[in-house]
């Protein structure tokens, strides 16, 4: 590799996160100083750009347009009187270093792999550049709009003179944001152009060592908040098991990488956490299966428990798959620190154990509060199913609700299947949660990770205090060097 | 006539929620293949993800009219007569929030496709 790719690397994601955060903000966007800071962030994508060994002719064109369309010495206007945006100059500090790095370090590639190292390095600060063009010039906009008169008769008329925000003035504003349109415009037709010249490996050897442990923690305070909702949603019951199945599914996949790179011992994986692991996925299965489809509450699904499951099995995937299929055990370890994913699954598993713990109460705790229903006939085949034949004086469904599909409400003593199933999962999770913490590679026991350090286990403080606290993890989870 | 479109753009979203919660049954069973068992439940999820998304949005979605006799259709044929269901709901009556039960519905089917191409 020609350069300290993971330190590039690094610095890319940092950036992109700098610029795209500049959209998160819920305030409106400040045009002003996000076009104080967009001359200094251009020249410094324009240098990273540069500085990336072997440019095309269209990177090289990108590069020089960097610089601005007008002539010397302001060539992205004269300077706008506000506060640079916070952003964009961390952003902009960000590719500085890129660019150094790269020239001090970087020699033309000698093998295709260290091409593609390059060509994807090109992509990210292009990628960074098309964003950061994008808020600054939607902010422009924003600010020229606030600075053109009222229409008669569509806003109300204040008497005086209209005061203009600090900064660029309207004509300014719009001439900067019409020729970002065009940068930008510029900068998404060579990333398409990049996509298509672009092998599929490479664009996914990297992935953000900050993303998953974000999406866990977030799961976690979901999942807690959706299961202690007054009355959840089944739908979410059901989505929240089968979420926690996947999870542990994409967690076999990441602990076998790490058992094959040594990270973890490969004979405790094999005889102590696999098939715990297995245990945990089937009951977690059947848990899901207890909250069947035309079982209600009064709640619909919550949208944020949605989004949270697809934010979590999207990042998982990040890391576990390749193509149509699994991705192998060395591309996992290229793409992650499995020492560092290792440590945050253990105390996601930690988290599903607190939520197993939660489906044990829940059944009984709904059918009390009759907030539960299901159609009789359901309830009628659960319990022949279950071999149970119980008459109606014993709670059964009334045979006059089943003949007439009628939905009635679910007694407590209907709910005993669901929450024995609920039982069994508690006590897989616990075995498997008390196996990870016994996993030792035979030459070293340092810990993977310092669980309260995690967004993790910041993320578990936030849970209501009446709920139990998950059992402490004490971060025996070791690593091979 | 409002009132009948409304009716008409309940309807497809019944029935788009009860090919979806077909759609993720079959899923869950998978094609038999142990290997691929646990992909399969990566796409029964997406597609659960999608009804749920649709129902949040438009929690009267599960209602009787659209839970009719279906006919029995691959898992993929299900995910896109859902999503020819929901390009029926006449224009203006779109529930809101409507587009992120697409976004979702778009990713089970991806989710979907490539279990058939591998």
């Amino acid at each position: 590799m020609f350069v300290n790719a993971p330190t590039v690397a690094e610095l890319l994601h940092d950036c992109s996160r700098e610029v795209r955060s500049i959209m998160w903000d819920i305030t409106t966007l400040n045009g002003p100083e996000l076009a104080a800071a967009w001359p200094a962030f251009a020249a410094a994508a324009g240098a990273a750009l540069s500085a990336v060994p072997c440019p095309d002719p269209a990177a090289r064109l990108l590069a020089s347009r960097m610089a601005g369309p007008r002539p010397r010495p302001n060539r992205w206007g004269p300077p706008v009187d506000a506060d640079p945006d916070p952003h964009l100059v961390a952003a902009s500090t960000g590719l500085a270093a890129v660019a150094g790095l790269l020239a001090r370090h970087a020699a033309p590639p000698t093998s295709a792999v260290a091409a593609r190292d390059g060509d994807l390095a090109r992509r990210h600060i292009v990628e960074a550049l098309v964003i950061g063009a994008h808020a600054t010039s939607l902010g422009l906009f924003e600010h020229a709009s606030r600075l053109s008169p009222a229409r008669t008769g569509t806003t109300s008329q204040q008497p005086g003179p209209r005061l203009a925000v600090a900064g660029a003035t309207l004509a300014q504003s719009r001439r900067l944001a019409s020729e970002l349109d065009t940068l930008q415009a510029h900068g998404a037709h060579y990333l398409a152009e990049a996509g298509v010249r672009e092998p599929r490996r490479g664009a996914q050897s990297l992935v953000d060592p900050d993303r998953l442990p974000h999406v866990l923690a977030a799961w976690e305070v979901t999942t807690m908040r959706v299961l202690h909702a007054s009355p959840p949603s089944v739908r979410d019951l059901a989505g929240v098991a089968h979420a926690e199945q996947a999870l542990l599914m994409h967690t076999m996949v990441i602990l076998n990488a790490a058992a094959q790179a040594a990270v973890i011992d490969i004979d405790g994986f094999a005889g102590q956490i696999g098939p715990r692991l297995a245990d945990a996925h089937l009951a977690w299965g059947d848990v899901a299966a207890s909250w069947p489809v035309q079982m209600t509450t009064a709640s619909p699904p919550a949208l944020v428990a949605v989004e949270a499951s697809a934010e979590l099995h999207q990042a998982l995937g990040e890391i576990t798959r390749e193509g149509n299929g699994w991705a192998a055990a060395t591309l996992i370890a290229e793409r992650v620190h499995l020492r560092e994913v290792s440590g945050q699954l253990r105390d996601a598993l930690g988290a599903g154990s607190v939520c197993a713990a939660r489906f044990v109460e829940l059944p009984d705790e709904l059918a009390r509060a009759g907030q539960l229903r299901a159609p009789a006939r359901l309830l009628g085949a659960m319990d022949a199913s279950a071999d149970r034949p119980t008459s109606e004086l014993e709670g059964g469904p009334r045979t006059t609700d089943v003949a007439n599909r009628r939905i009635v409400t679910v007694l407590p003593e209907q709910t005993a299947g669901a929450t024995k199933t609920a039982r069994r999962l508690q006590q897989a999770m616990t075995a498997l949660t008390q196996a990870l913490e016994t996993l030792r590679l035979a030459d070293g026991s340092r810990s993977v990770t310092d669980p309260a350090s995690s967004p993790q286990a910041a993320a578990r403080q936030v849970r209501l205090d009446h709920r139990p606290q998950p059992a402490p993890l004490k971060g025996h989870l070791s690593v091979g060097r | 006539m409002a009132t009948s479109r409304n009716e008409q753009g309940d309807r497809c979203l019944a029935r788009a929620w009860a090919l979806l919660d077909r759609g993720e049954h079959l899923a869950r069973q998978g094609d038999g293949d142990d290997a691929g068992a646990g992909l399969w439940l990566l796409a029964a999820n997406a597609i659960l993800r999608a009804r749920d998304a649709l129902e949040a949005v438009h929690p009267a979605a599960p209602g009787s009219r659209g839970r009719q006799v279906l006919v029995e259709e691959t898992c993929s044929e299900l995910v896109r007569s859902a999503a020819r269901q929901l390009a029926r709901i006449p224009a203006g009556h779109e529930p809101a929030g409507l587009r992120l039960a697409l976004v979702h519905l778009a990713q089970a089917d991806q989710e979907v496709q490539e279990r058939l191409c591998s």
